[in-house]
């Protein structure tokens, strides 16, 4: 299991721990942490750029 | 005010800025996707340009003035009524995307009815509790269907549509799988936050808690919105390719 397969499940579970823990710097690190996962969730489904490469 | 409290506020001012790209961005590379796929570009451009609007509304509701107030107001009206059209909308551009929408009527009725009782459930429910105009259990009742609706959703896009992918031609199955997999994933995971941070209100309604919550609700349309739709237009770049 690599990190694109776990990543939209640590974007939930990044979310929830956000919401309940105290909020504090940590916090920010969820929050940070959950961003990455949303971009990678969506990045790793599009091939932007390697669609672009093929076209060449 | 502190430092949540204004991340907060500037999140529904990221969240705004890129839909307005994601559907300039939609429209511009429109020139893309063959005459078949052309739906799928406007139900993109529908779902993101639509949410502008409301989160216009939403960032000057969420301002400094209610920030600063005594009691913060928090946009919930304005969030249900984004959901209510734009999420019909992404859920319907898969069954263009794949042409299930002719061929599985029913099915795409039944999805977007599924779809309007888990936002009206939800909003009922969030609107009693937050505003204290009905008891508790009726919120949890009006909470528990929406979220058997939210499964119904679940069960479609992770075993009847898949189910439904291999009567389709193999070259475009591949693309298909590949784009309702991960359509699912966001449906399955991406979704369960808006129930999670509802339940999770019900037993811890301090400020701090709901303004994470807002925070995280931005920041969960923002990818779950956006990706959903991107992904699926990808997709249909794909399939135009196949095609030509």
């Amino acid at each position: 299991m690599n990190f694109k397969t776990i990543a939209p499940i640590g974007f939930l579970v990044l979310a929830i721990a956000a919401i309940i823990l105290p909020k504090d710097i940590f916090t920010a690190i969820l929050v940070f942490l959950m961003i990455l996962s949303g971009v990678v969730t969506i990045f790793s489904n599009i091939d932007i750029f390697g669609d672009d490469e093929r076209d060449k | 005010m502190n430092i949540l409290a204004v991340t907060t506020s500037y999140s529904f001012e990221l969240t705004l800025i890129c839909m307005i790209a994601a559907s300039l961005y939609f429209l511009l590379e429109r020139y893309r996707l063959s005459g078949k796929y052309k739906k799928v570009s406007t139900l993109a451009f529908l779902t993101v340009a639509l949410a502008i609007v409301e989160y216009l509304g939403m960032r000057d509701y969420f301002g400094i003035e209610n920030l600063s107030s005594n009691n913060v107001n928090f946009p919930t009206e304005f969030r249900y009524l984004t959901w209510a059209v734009s999420t019909p909308l992404m859920l319907y551009t898969f069954f263009v995307l794949s042409g299930f929408n002719v061929i599985y009527k029913k099915t795409a009725i039944a999805t977007l009815l599924l779809n309007f009782t888990m936002i009206t459930s939800g909003f009922f429910s969030e609107m009693s509790f937050s505003r204290n105009l009905a008891s508790l259990d009726f919120a949890i009742i009006m909470f528990a269907i929406g979220f058997s609706a939210w499964l119904g959703i679940v069960y479609i896009y992770n075993y009847l549509l898949p189910s439904y992918l291999t009567s389709i031609k193999s070259a475009e199955q591949k693309y298909l799988q590949h784009c309702l997999s991960s359509l699912a994933k966001i449906v399955t995971f991406g979704w369960l936050i808006y129930p999670v941070g509802l339940v999770i209100s019900f037993y811890d309604p301090s400020l701090e808690t709901a303004l994470m919550r807002e925070l995280i609700y931005n920041l969960g349309d923002l990818f779950n919105k956006i990706g959903f739709v991107i992904i699926c237009y990808f997709c249909a770049i794909k399939l135009s390719k196949l095609r030509n």
